[in-house]
């Protein structure tokens, strides 16, 4: 099992910057759904965020589940799912801000602004890891 | 007088003479499959652009457009005009044969999101009675994601036994 798992220093940085912030994010994620980070926003911008969130959540959850697994047992499809994931994230980043933007609204909590401004780390490190799974020899290969 | 050429010269020349070729006539011949599903995807997504311009110029009769105005134009705007660049770079990149796999890929994530985001944020506004074409093009959406996948799946980005 162990055998797929040959990465760089700096993959494995990049992958632990990533999981903790998903943690991170997870928990922000439970406290707008639970209500408490949510004050003085108009009822249905408040519907939107959380509808959005949960089902950010969701998906969150069983990708941190899964990514492991395919890293370790299925380091083959590494890439493309790692290619996948990370066009995932910068596309939400970049229809939030542009597209998005006039119809949901966060809370303006601190912790989500930090949130939001870890986000470009957090995509710099997916970038990385791609960089790293396409360009790197790999035992496997 | 011409020298009678060894095997070794003779096996040389072969090996030559096929790199000039692999290089003049080595386009790869994709399946039919793949032609049949980037012609789909190319359909789609163009008739997806028809139908905003018409949406934009307000020349479709009988259809309540009255939800464009709750936010969903400025949407359409963005994601239609995305999707249509990233639908010429993916042609690009087959006609060259470089990166297709990972562009289908990323079209395919970039489609499904827009599918979520709008089925959360729109989700009020998927009356097939009054926006006939707007809904057939949500519930084709599958069709497309499919097909995304699919061609990538059935790419052929190097010859075999080269």
């Amino acid at each position: 099992m162990s055998s797929g798992l040959h990465f760089s220093k700096p993959f494995w940085v990049a992958l632990s910057i990533v999981y903790f912030y998903c943690l991170f994010l997870m928990y922000a994620a439970f406290l707008i759904l639970s209500g408490d980070l949510l004050d003085s926003y108009t009822e249905m911008k408040m519907v939107d965020a959380k509808k959005l969130t949960g089902v950010r959540l969701v998906v969150m959850v069983f990708v941190l589940i899964g990514y492991p697994v395919i890293l370790s047992r299925f380091s083959k499809y590494a890439k493309c799912v790692t290619v996948a994931l990370t066009a995932w994230a910068t596309i939400m980043y970049i229809e939030d801000y542009f597209v998005l933007y006039g119809m949901i609204e966060y809370p303006e909590a601190k912790l989500i602004a930090l949130v939001q401004s870890l986000r470009p780390v957090f995509i710099l490190s997916l970038i990385w890891m791609c960089f790293e799974l396409t360009f790197s020899p790999q035992p496997r290969d | 007088m011409f020298r009678k050429k060894n095997d070794n010269e003779t096996a040389f020349l072969l090996h030559n003479t096929t790199d000039v070729q692999s290089i003049v006539n080595g386009r790869i011949v994709q399946s039919s499959t793949f032609r049949i599903l980037l012609g789909f995807i190319n359909l789609y997504i163009l008739l997806g652009f028809v139908l905003y311009l018409l949406v934009k110029g307000n020349l479709i009769d009988g259809v309540n457009t009255d939800f464009l105005d709750q936010g969903y134009f400025s949407v359409l705007n963005i994601r239609s005009t995305v999707v249509l660049v990233f639908l010429m770079v993916m042609n690009i990149s087959a006609y060259y044969n470089h990166g297709f796999k990972y562009l289908s890929l990323i079209l395919f994530v970039y489609m499904l999101n827009s599918a979520i985001d709008t089925n959360i944020l729109f989700s009020d506004f998927a009356l097939t009675a009054e926006r006939p074409y707007f809904s057939t093009f949500q519930l084709s959406r599958p069709l497309l994601l499919i097909s995304l996948l699919w061609v990538a799946i059935v790419h052929k980005d190097t010859v075999k036994g080269t």
